[in-house]
């Protein structure tokens, strides 16, 4: 007979699940995209939002929250900023440049550039859906990290 | 603890945290070392250096070491070794035209560009960014080879940027006609360099300098200015700040503590010095952190 402790082993222990921001900016003239964008993180990224909402009505100024199948939530934060030649894609802001441009990757996403090196920080270009173009940057300070 | 990974292409990687450890004479392939707490001695032939979190050592191919902690606290350690083939391949696609590369893809029999200065850099900037995230992905995660040679191929990125800062801009900075007298010059005054570095909380003076570096007092005095735009003194100066400030953002020491970790004469001077660079005290420095 099957003893009760039988299936009683120290269980592994589950990572911890870290909630995921992504900030993405924008200017103006790029508020007509920010629905693909949006589309672009549940396609390729392969999250849902939590709950119903249009962009058609304007930009949210509230953070948007998603979930993936894994239970993982994003928190997709958009902010407006002001024109600036050097950005003029929608930005995906990361706190770590070749970790997502290789999870990207993975994705099938479609880079047009490798990472590199500008005065904002470490940045790489890309294809998002219906050919919009998007910039993946983790800005860097470069004063005692 | 110990972390050692060796990917596929025989690049290499590991990372321990520990008090007492002893390595002893080894040949390395190219390599990285860093530390991120404490601080680690490396014998290179005659030279002893030691490493600290704000700096990074740079081997070249075949060159012999040994290595030890001795520590009273723990001391992280990450050090990165690149297969010959990983470099020498980075080295032709940096450098060669791409006809080069398209007519003669494998050839990584060329290694006779890459021969580097052999000694500590800041570590600092893009190169820090880049290991802290190399460190924190094998940390927290198990990334795959392509992932974790992409951090590596970014890590040679920025050595080269850093050599180039370092060493290639640095040599310009010499008044001689003459490259190779130059280049002579400043081997000799990166070992005056990494002398201050590693010997930075001891009473050293001039003539111990001058000695290491295989140069007069007056010959050191009038070089290392011209190639870094600092007096021995005053680069020895910036280092005892600097890893006061260090000590001041990441440890619990007292002021006085630091002092005398750092080698300074008396709290009095280190204040006056520190916040004359800083343009304000020690106490208020820590203070803005919190």
């Amino acid at each position: 007979m099957v003893s009760q402790d039988h299936n009683n082993r120290i269980k592994p222990i589950k990572p911890e699940r870290r909630p995921i921001t992504l900030r993405l900016s924008y200017v103006q003239d790029f508020v007509p995209h920010l629905a693909d964008a949006l589309d672009f993180v549940i396609e390729k990224l392969h999250f849902i939002p939590t709950e119903k909402f249009y962009l058609s009505d304007g930009p949210k100024n509230e953070p948007i929250e998603l979930s993936d199948c894994n239970g993982n939530l994003l928190t997709l934060i958009m902010k407006q900023i002001e024109y600036n030649p050097e950005f003029n894609y929608i930005i995906f802001h990361t706190d770590d440049c070749l970790r997502d441009y290789h999870k990207y990757t993975h994705a099938g996403v479609e880079f047009t550039s490798r990472p590199e090196y500008t005065d904002a920080g470490l940045r790489v270009d890309f294809l998002g859906n219906k050919e919009n173009r998007y910039t993946l940057l983790e800005e860097r300070i470069y004063t005692d990290i | 603890m110990k972390y050692l990974r060796v990917l596929k292409n025989n690049n290499q990687i590991s990372s321990e945290t520990v008090k007492q450890a002893y390595y002893p004479e080894h040949i390395s392939n190219f390599s990285m070392k860093m530390v991120f707490s404490g601080n680690s001695t490396y014998n290179i032939g005659k030279r002893h250096l030691n490493l600290y979190p704000d700096s990074f050592l740079a081997l070249n191919q075949g060159t012999t070491y040994s290595s030890k902690v001795d520590s009273n606290i723990p001391v992280n350690t990450l050090s990165i070794s690149f297969a010959p083939e990983f470099l020498s391949d980075f080295y032709r696609t940096q450098f060669k035209n791409i006809n080069a590369l398209l007519d003669d893809p494998f050839n990584h029999t060329d290694h006779s560009e890459s021969y580097f200065l052999e000694t500590i850099y800041p570590f600092s900037g893009d190169m820090k960014y880049n290991i802290l995230h190399l460190k924190n992905q094998i940390e927290q995660n198990s990334p795959d080879d392509l992932l974790v040679n992409e951090y590596l191929h970014h890590c040679l990125i920025n050595y080269f940027k850093v050599y180039h800062k370092e060493v290639s801009n640095k040599s310009e900075n010499l008044s001689f006609l003459n490259k190779s007298t130059k280049i002579e010059i400043l081997k000799r005054l990166t070992f005056a360099k990494e002398y201050i570095s590693s010997n930075y909380n001891k009473n050293i003076d001039l003539q111990d300098i001058a000695q290491t570096a295989c140069l007069s007092v007056n010959h050191l005095l009038r070089t290392f200015k011209q190639a870094y735009g600092l007096s021995p003194h005053q680069y020895l100066i910036k280092v005892r700040i600097d890893r006061s400030k260090y000590l001041l953002r990441n440890t619990r020491y007292t002021i006085n503590e630091i002092v005398e970790i750092v080698g300074f004469e008396c709290p009095s001077s280190f204040i006056r010095l520190f916040k004359a660079i800083n343009t304000i005290t020690p106490g208020k420095y820590r203070l803005n952190l919190q």
